[in-house]
């Protein structure tokens, strides 16, 4: 019983993180919580749990059509699902006592799959705490030794050295089956946008990363975190052009004579988010500190690889001139098939214009005076044309509406454009040594547009500030809850993110710096001597498990007590005490207790206590055993340090003489 | 793990023996089902860890690997050392089920054996912890009247996490002997004086019962019978001669009538009568096959040890 009320509460971890973290459908919400009222009720026989079963299948399968429908990429999550909802059937069959061992296997495979949704510090330290009780109650179904679970605790300890060794030792093989990286993360914004796509993201709450600052923040209407650059239009999706985007080398002769205000922003330090994606954040002033980061032409911040776990990166004060590289072909990108009145309207302004300025002018007037709503739910818009859909006939948009149109109403009027998707806001906060940062999760997503103006370069110009000014100047969302218990829920996890992400770049600052990886991989120059040194590690490491389980043995306390005398012995013979073969404890104490009689206390309990406690094997609990053993080694050290310092001063005064 | 339990396969490993002590020799290990289920999970999470590059998942996968590692040394030195001998063997009655004694001696502490018959529809017979010196009885399928050679004994033992199996085969060599099946029924018998047998008479004092008369003492009776009292009063070495029921001593033998075997399963009924009642008794099967009145458990033994194995 002991051991399904540790599952239980596995279950229970393992769903409330799964549900906090958004990767629990609906359906396995509402019927693992039915598990576990059936578990907890007195008695289900096999036949209801069967029927069931096929109820709660049939109503994954319905939720996954809906879901798959609209993201195919969650196929995987939905296979997770139903995993999930499968050990929730299992546990009520584990009631019933139908092999509980089999649940634990089920709930390792579930807590393993988990983990590949759900990778952050926090959530790994669960699993592995989870993992640690799992084995921990087969070791109890099994009856393995005692159930003391400090005993039990250093038997999952013994394991830990060898999986360590294990996991740097062997070669990682590379990825073989081409499994999209979507399948399993939350991307938060991605490098194609469709009407609807960041409403959808601004309606979660998924913590994106935080960004610290050397003095005060950056005012409101300033926070803009940019991540994609989307400068193509084709078949109603906003993505970026295939001309690769290369590194920033600015050739001067390129660069127009303008200088903006290129350095707006203090040096930003990010701790970003897994997002599985190369881009990161950034407010798009300075440049970053870390060598793997490079800023784009076209004002993106990448790196070397996807995001795959927590990164820091710092961008310092030094400026940079992307705003000035001016765009490249971009009337082609622009298709003109859809959206006809947009073009139409914009070619009219074109005539009737002069400048840029004035087109500006012009799409500033129309949006302000439009009749324009800002609303999370603007509804579907026409297949063949959102955006004339959206901004002739609907007039409901969320900041990507804006964004897109303005942003194609330019294009067609001549005047490079392009939208940018990213983040706009945070929620300001204090760190533990009262730095100002800030928090940004994906109720931020933000769709602004930029557009080339002779002599100044890259112009950003966020129609969503036209309709709706309280979401830039005052962060307001639309999505926010003021309900208290939501509220304290959020701090409580920010709290619990803050500290342990700060344990987590530490612990990850001292492995780079020990170079664990390099050293313990690479013990000399020669493959085949490399492998054949890590075997024998590996067998020593395994073989001390080994020995050290089975000396955790009841049986074995005897010689442990044993084992622990003959080094004391052995220590006091190198102190020029002789010691003749067949010798009683009993009369090595009474001479070693006439040399020193300063400690003979110490030395005539050590031998009542070995003595009185020599053949009792079966102690009443293991603590018992523990208390005497200490008891004695202390005793053992006691005496031991004293004639070492008996000795040294002997051997000093001897010299002194001399 | 069916195969374990095939003749061809155990055949190979069993030797006949009187003690057996577990080691590398004897002891064999393989994955559970569990523990194949185990590897399964095993597989499933490297694959997915490396093939989206989850380091957490495929770390999740080497734990499971080193706790599936050190459960094969775990697994093994459970059993490794236990030593199991055979003791005298209880009589058993044919038709029933067969207790078979064996002692399990061991040093340390073990868990979850389990030991059986091997091909028999005995259920296993399970102990929680081994510790020290311990005498079971594992039990054997309903056998003939007969002297038998004991089958082969399979133990295994999966703990402590379930994952493997070790298990091992001894065919101890103490053999088992089969009474007749109890079945009252028609039997001869004679009555005999008892001291017509002068062994008992002499050596036995039967308590409770009146003293008939004295005779002159004889070089090599039981001194307990002498007549002390009389010694000192008379300085006479007399023994007393107790008014027996030598009258009521039954003779057993079969009843010719009788086909053999349901004249042996009667014959049995009664031994076992006579020995529960605590009386003297005595078989005589044929002229040179008989057994002397006698009462007490080794009599009862010797007797039902006769009828074991007469004419097999």
């Amino acid at each position: 019983m002991k051991s399904l009320k540790i599952i239980l509460f596995v279950f229970i971890v393992n769903y409330l993180n799964l549900l906090f973290s958004q990767n629990l459908f609906t359906i396995v919400v509402v019927c693992s919580i039915v598990n576990i009222y059936f578990l907890t009720r007195s008695k289900t026989n096999q036949k209801q749990i069967n029927k069931l079963a096929a109820i709660e299948v049939v109503g994954w399968i319905i939720n996954t059509y809906l879901v798959l429908i609209n993201n195919f990429n969650l196929w995987f999550l939905a296979l997770n699902n139903l995993l999930w909802l499968l050990t929730s059937i299992k546990l009520i069959e584990s009631k019933n006592n139908i092999k509980s061992k089999n649940i634990i296997i089920l709930l390792l495979l579930s807590v393993g799959t988990n983990s590949l949704f759900n990778i952050n510090f926090i959530s790994n330290f669960l699993n592995l705490f989870c993992i640690a009780l799992l084995i921990h109650s087969l070791l109890l179904i099994n009856n393995y030794k005692s159930q003391n679970f400090i005993k039990q605790t250093l038997v999952l300890v013994l394991f830990v050295p060898l999986t360590l060794f294990s996991y740097i030792i062997i070669p990682k093989a590379k990825p073989w089956l081409n499994i999209n990286s979507q399948t399993i993360a939350k991307t938060g914004i991605n490098n194609e946008l469709k009407p609807g796509d960041i409403s959808n993201l601004a309606k979660k709450n998924d913590l994106i990363g935080r960004v610290f600052f050397d003095n005060k923040l950056p005012n409101r209407s300033k926070r803009y975190w940019r991540v994609f650059i989307l400068d193509q239009f084709k078949n109603n999706t906003w993505s970026s052009s295939s001309i690769k985007d290369i590194s920033l080398l600015l050739d001067k002769s390129s660069v127009s004579s303008i200088k903006n205000n290129l350095n707006e922003y203090q040096s930003e330090k990010w701790i970003l988010e897994p997002s599985y994606i190369r881009e990161r954040p950034w407010s798009g002033y300075g440049t970053p500190v870390e060598e793997s980061l490079i800023i784009t032409r076209k004002g993106k911040l990448i790196g070397l690889d996807e995001l795959k776990k927590r990164e820091e990166y710092q961008i310092s004060q030094n400026k940079n001139l992307w705003r000035l590289i001016s765009p490249m072909n971009q009337k082609n990108n622009i298709d003109k098939k859809n959206n006809k009145k947009i073009y139409k309207l914009a070619k009219k302004w074109e005539k009737e214009s002069t400048s840029q300025e004035e087109i500006l002018n012009k799409a500033e007037k129309f949006f302000k005076e439009g009749g324009y709503k800002y609303s999370i739910n603007p509804g579907l818009m026409n297949k063949n044309s959102p955006y004339d859909d959206f901004l002739f006939n609907k007039k409901i948009g969320f900041c990507e509406h804006f964004a897109s149109s303005f942003t194609l109403l330019m294009n067609h009027a001549n005047i490079p454009a392009r939208v940018v998707v990213g983040y706009q806001g945070g929620d300001p906060l204090k760190r533990f040594d009262e730095k100002n940062y800030l928090l940004i999760d994906s109720s931020y997503a933000h769709a602004w547009s930029e557009v080339w103006i002779e002599e100044k370069g890259w112009i950003r110009i966020d129609p969503t500030l036209w309709i709706a000014p309280e979401r830039i100047q005052d962060s307001v969302l639309l999505t926010k809850n003021d309900f208290i218990l939501q509220k304290f829920t959020q701090n409580f996890k920010l709290n619990l993110i803050n500290n342990l992400s700060r344990l987590e770049i530490r612990y990850k600052g001292f492995i780079k710096a020990l170079d664990f990886n390099f050293q313990l991989t690479n013990f000399s120059e020669n493959l085949i001597l490399n492998r054949l040194i890590s075997i024998i590690i590996f067998t020593f490491i395994l073989s001390i498990t080994v020995t050290l389980l089975l000396f955790l043995d009841r049986g074995s306390s005897y010689k442990i007590k044993k084992i622990n005398i003959n080094i004391y012995l052995y220590l006091i013979s190198k102190f020029k005490f002789k010691i003749s073969r067949g010798e009683t404890l009993s009369s090595i104490s009474n001479r070693l207790a006439k040399e020193y009689p300063k400690v003979s206390n110490q030395i005539n309990n050590i031998l009542l206590l070995y003595n009185s406690h020599l053949f009792k094997k079966n102690y009443s609990n293991q603590t018992n055993f523990f208390s005497l053993f200490f008891r004695l080694l202390y005793l053992e050290i006691t005496v031991i340090i004293y004639i070492g310092s008996e000795k040294i001063k002997m051997h000093h005064n001897k010299k002194l003489k001399k | 793990m069916q195969f374990v339990r095939e003749k061809w396969f155990y055949k190979k490993f069993t030797k006949r023996s009187k003690t057996i002590k577990l080691g590398l020799k004897n002891l064999y290990i393989f994955p559970s089902l569990y523990g194949l289920y185990w590897i399964l999970t095993i597989v499933v999470l490297y694959i997915l860890g490396t093939n989206l590059e989850v380091n957490f998942t495929i770390f999740l996968s080497y734990l499971m690997l080193s706790v599936f590692l050190i459960s094969i040394f775990l697994t093994h030195f459970n059993l490794h050392g236990l030593e199991l001998s055979t003791t005298d063997q209880n009589i058993n009655f044919a038709n029933t089920e067969i207790n078979y004694t064996i002692i399990i001696n061991s040093k340390n502490y073990r868990s979850n054996l389990r030991l059986k018959f091997l091909n028999q529809l005995t259920n296993f017979k399970s102990f929680r912890n081994i510790n020290g010196y311990k005498k079971i009885i594992i039990n054997s399928q309903k056998k003939e009247r007969g002297i038998h050679e004991p089958d082969v004994i399979y133990g295994e033992s999966s703990a402590p996490l379930s994952l493997l199996n070790c298990w091992f085969y001894w065919q101890p060599s103490t053999k088992i002997i089969v009474a007749p099946e109890i079945r009252k029924g028609k039997v001869n018998f004679q009555y005999s004086s008892l001291n017509k047998y002068s062994n008992i008479s002499n050596s036995q004092s039967i308590p409770g019962e009146e003293l008939d008369d004295l005779k002159a003492y004889e070089k090599g009776e039981k001194k307990s019978l002498i007549f002390w009292k009389l010694l000192a009063k008379s300085k006479k070495l007399q023994t007393k001669i107790y008014k027996t029921k030598s009258k009521q001593i039954k003779i057993l033998q079969l009843d010719n009538s009788l086909p053999l075997e349901i004249g042996l399963k009667n014959l049995c009924f009664e031994v076992n009568d006579e020995y529960i009642k605590n009386k003297y008794y005595g078989i005589n099967l044929e002229n040179e096959v008989n057994i002397l009145p006698n009462k007490g458990y080794s009599h009862y033994f010797k007797c039902l040890y006769l009828l074991a194995k007469y004419k097999k």
